[in-house]
């Protein structure tokens, strides 16, 4: 079974087929960094008419690339949210006007719950349940008990700000570049973590995030040190104290849930500290640790195959009637 | 003679959308209400005009899609879903302009001369252009200008289209207008459905205000 993936939820669009829900056989991303680069951060207006600028010439690329004409597809999945409405929605009109002209079924797919299949996706496997699930974004932290397709039990989130928010603004406030992640991944290479000691926020209390206060320490210290101020050493330590705070929980959730392994995806997945100490935590607690390649952390359509093909059979009504929702919660339902 | 036998336009540049089936015979044009809806039933859209003539997507010689100005949002969904259908359907698609119509629809009254023409935007501020009837081509998108609401009131003569404005004349849209323009204005083909896109005449908030900072550097 052929599923393409359409994903236009924040400022990446992105196409992909996926075979039977393992294997990529085509994937492609347009990015839009490079647009959203000098406004420091994304601009939905903005992200929405990319989106329809690059859709079309991007699926038929991807067709190309799989060497597949459009009737050898066998469903669409399309991210249904969460997201920018505006991006979601022109994902979703093409998705349903290819799903109506086929009459092929439409999968309406959540963006975080994709996030977790790359992993398996990455390692070309079927989805092995129950797992934890850490997502960590631009958008989102979310630490989530996953017990079947769409059985999700979200066990905390963030309260404020996401880890890829926290480092965009950071980054935007040292000048560092744009997006924060990975720019500040690279200018706190060989830094010293230990030269500023940041707070490590909300650890031992739930399994909520905050990175609010964390971000404004970050800020103080940059102010109070001046011309001072070692950026490599500071980039180290935010690291460092984002990574903790995040490893803190999984840890407590792994010995509470005991389940046999953990998924942890997203953007912020990418970053090196965090796989590190997720590497270890997961040697130490004897679980299984499925992290996707670099490719695959990032938003990707090849996700949104995947889970479609996980999740399909999930869904009873009619697909060619669901809405965009911004605020899809993992695990919830779609609103009427 | 009519050298299109079947159509199908849709325009949802304004929360009250619209759309005209049109087959050898006749031509029917329908509105909804979409609210925040328009997502949810494009689908049932199209299969209730279709239906509403006994006719079948496959017997569509063309497609039409409203391209503004007006709803971004609006715009954006219709124009993606109905190009994917164009492309992946093998039909022509023709963007219509709401000033186009209403060019067209003046044209059929028999009216003559230079018209300036005004559709609702945001912030109570008006999207305005000026068209020569008769012959005065498409709209293009450098000859529209968005004006705010003071501003508009400056504006000697002005034609309102869907919507009342004290003083100012109104324009219903004609769908015998529609009909013709569907069947008669040539539509893109292959690559170049591409260039089927909205009508973007105001910037973002974001893209005034980089733009300022900019000027200002």
């Amino acid at each position: 079974m052929l599923t393409l993936g359409i994903e236009s939820s924040c400022d990446d669009t992105s196409l992909a087929i996926i075979e039977d829900g393992v294997r990529v056989r085509a994937s492609l991303v347009s990015s839009q960094i490079d647009v959203h680069r000098r406004f420091g951060g994304v601009v939905p207006e903005v992200a929405s008419r990319k989106h329809l600028e690059a859709i079309h010439p991007l699926l038929q690329q991807v067709l190309q690339q799989a060497d597949l004409s459009l009737d050898e597809i066998g469903q669409i999945a399309v991210t249904t949210g969460p997201g920018l409405l505006g991006a979601l929605l022109v994902g979703v009109s093409v998705g349903k006007a290819l799903a109506w002209l086929e009459k092929k079924p439409l999968i309406p797919v959540n963006h975080l719950e994709a996030h977790l299949y790359a992993a398996f996706l990455a390692q070309n496997r079927a989805p092995e349940y129950p797992f934890l699930g850490l997502i960590v974004s631009g958008g989102h932290s979310t630490l989530a008990l996953v017990e079947g397709a769409r059985r999700i039990r979200t066990l905390g989130r963030t309260v404020d700000d996401a880890p890829g928010e926290f480092f965009d603004k950071i980054a935007r406030h040292l000048q560092l570049g744009y997006p924060g992640g990975p720019v500040v991944q690279k200018a706190g290479e060989g830094g010293d973590p230990s030269r500023y000691p940041l707070p490590r926020p909300m650890v031992g209390r739930g399994y909520d995030f905050s990175f609010s206060g964390l971000k404004t320490a970050v800020l103080q210290r940059a102010k109070l040190e001046g011309d001072a101020l070692v950026v490599r050493d500071l980039c180290a330590a935010m690291q460092q104290a984002v990574a903790g705070s995040l490893t803190e929980k999984v840890a407590r959730a792994l010995e509470e849930t005991r389940v046999p392994r953990l998924v942890v995806a997203g953007g912020v997945a990418a970053n090196a500290v965090l796989r590190e100490r997720m590497a270890a935590l997961a040697t130490q607690q004897r679980v299984e640790l499925l992290i996707p390649g670099l490719n695959l952390c990032t938003d990707n359509a090849a996700m949104i195959g995947a889970a479609g093909y996980w999740t399909a059979e999930w869904w009873q009504t009619d697909t060619l009637l669901v809405n965009a929702q911004a605020d899809w919660e993992l695990g919830a339902p779609l609103s009427d | 003679m009519n050298p299109v036998s079947s159509y199908l336009f849709f325009d949802a540049s304004f929360p009250t959308a619209m759309g005209q089936i049109g087959t050898p015979e006749k031509y029917q044009s329908f509105s909804w209400e979409t609210r925040q809806d328009l997502a949810a039933h494009q689908t049932r859209y199209v299969d209730r005009m279709l239906s509403s003539c006994d006719t079948t997507f496959e017997q569509i010689a063309r497609i039409g899609v409203g391209v503004g100005p007006g709803s971004l949002t609006g715009l954006r969904m219709t124009v993606g879903f109905f190009r994917t259908l164009a492309m992946y359907g093998g039909k022509p698609l023709l963007g219509v302009s709401l000033f186009d119509w209403a060019a067209k629809t003046l044209e059929r009254q028999g009216r003559s001369g230079t018209f300036r023409l005004a559709l609702p935007g945001p912030l109570k501020g008006q999207f305005v252009t000026e068209v020569s009837i008769p012959g005065g081509g498409p709209i293009a998108q450098a000859q529209i200008r968005f004006f705010s609401a003071e501003a508009f009131r400056e504006l000697p003569e002005v034609m309102v289209i869907r919507q009342h404005v004290p003083n100012c004349p109104s324009l219903e849209l004609d769908p015998a207008a529609l009909d013709q323009i569907m069947r008669t204005f040539v539509p893109a083909t292959g690559e170049y459905l591409l260039r089927v896109v909205p009508f973007y005449v105001i910037p973002s908030q974001a893209e005034i205000n980089w733009e300022k900072r900019a000027q200002s550097c």
